[in-house]
């Protein structure tokens, strides 16, 4: 192998996703190529400045947090939790979700018009929100 | 191939609010930390990585087995975090068009710190496609068919986007001295 074509594939063969075949044939060339192996290493060096990163966390109480609200608003959608089993399970969730969506455009505020909400007031999106009478103007 | 959290969604899906629970705290880490890293935004990630959960609930009942569950989760995040990167390319136009009060570009400075760090700042600026495929292999070890599935594109082309965003990384620290 040449270099110019080890080079293309040193990203997949650190990542160790080459076929068998060509891990194999990259490996040898590296093992005879000073050039080669310096790419490498650099590539390897990016990774571990990648993974070392400083990780962020959340606050203890956001795993509670996000259960109680799933649970809310799951609530107030369905009124009660109920899980289809059964032949006509697929058919009568398909109902479910289609009165949905008649329900939902008869609606003023539906969930997809949330985006629209943060146009800046006088902005072409906002006036055409207002147009069309999707935003209350409050 | 078994996928151990299977059997945590079908509980889910049963109404079982303690496996919601233990999904969340098994995820919301990577989650917020992908999403940390992708936005650059610490508050958006975390309503993010929040609006994720929701979703799997809500859409726990529908799931099919053909991905495993953690490739579903991330696409549920990637997807959210590229409409949250649409809002704010589609809000920028608008002020340029309507400028606001400049109090509303306050936010915007405070990050002035983070834009110290080299390497995530270089992160930052490459294209969102291979910043999320960098993110997703070495951060979340992800496979490249997992990263294909997530981000909807072949395995070659996710060849491709980390070849490209490795060397243009490399390149982008050589220039601000870092190598």
């Amino acid at each position: 192998m040449r270099c110019v074509d080890v080079k293309e594939r040193l990203s997949a063969y650190v990542d160790r996703e080459l076929d068998a075949a060509l891990q194999r044939s990259v490996g040898e060339h590296l093992d005879g190529c000073v050039r080669c192996r310096e790419e490498l290493a650099a590539l390897r060096a990016i990774d571990a400045e990648i993974q070392a990163l400083p990780q962020v966390g959340m606050g203890p109480e956001f795993a509670e947090a996000v259960t109680v609200r799933a649970c809310k608003d799951f609530l107030a959608r369905d009124g009660s939790h109920v899980v289809r089993t059964g032949p006509f399970a697929r058919l009568e969730n398909l109902l479910e979700a289609l009165f949905e969506v008649l329900e939902a455009s008869g609606s003023v505020r539906t969930r997809t018009l949330d985006e629209f909400s943060d146009f800046p007031p006088l902005s072409m999106g906002y006036v055409y929100c207002r147009l069309l009478g999707l935003c209350t103007g409050d | 191939m078994g996928d151990p959290d299977i059997e945590l969604l079908r509980a889910i899906a049963g109404g079982d609010h303690l496996a919601f629970k233990g999904l969340v705290e098994r995820y919301q880490s990577r989650l917020l930390n992908f999403l940390f890293r992708y936005l650059r935004d610490r508050q958006a990630a975390e309503d993010l990585t929040q609006e994720v959960f929701l979703k799997v609930y809500q859409a726990a009942p529908r799931f099919e087995p053909r991905a495993r569950v953690r490739t579903w989760i991330f696409t549920i995040a990637y997807n959210l975090a590229v409409n949250e990167l649409r809002r704010r390319w589609r809000r920028r136009l608008f002020r340029l068009l309507v400028p606001e009060d400049p109090e509303i570009e306050a936010p915007e400075a405070g990050n002035r710190l983070e834009l110290e760090e080299t390497m995530a700042e270089s992160l930052r600026l490459l294209p969102h496609n291979q910043r999320a495929a960098l993110l997703l292999r070495v951060r979340d070890e992800l496979s490249y068919q997992e990263i294909a599935e997530i981000l909807g594109v072949s395995r070659a082309s996710v060849e491709s986007l980390l070849f490209r965003a490795r060397d243009r990384l490399r390149r982008l620290l050589r220039n601000r001295g870092a190598r």
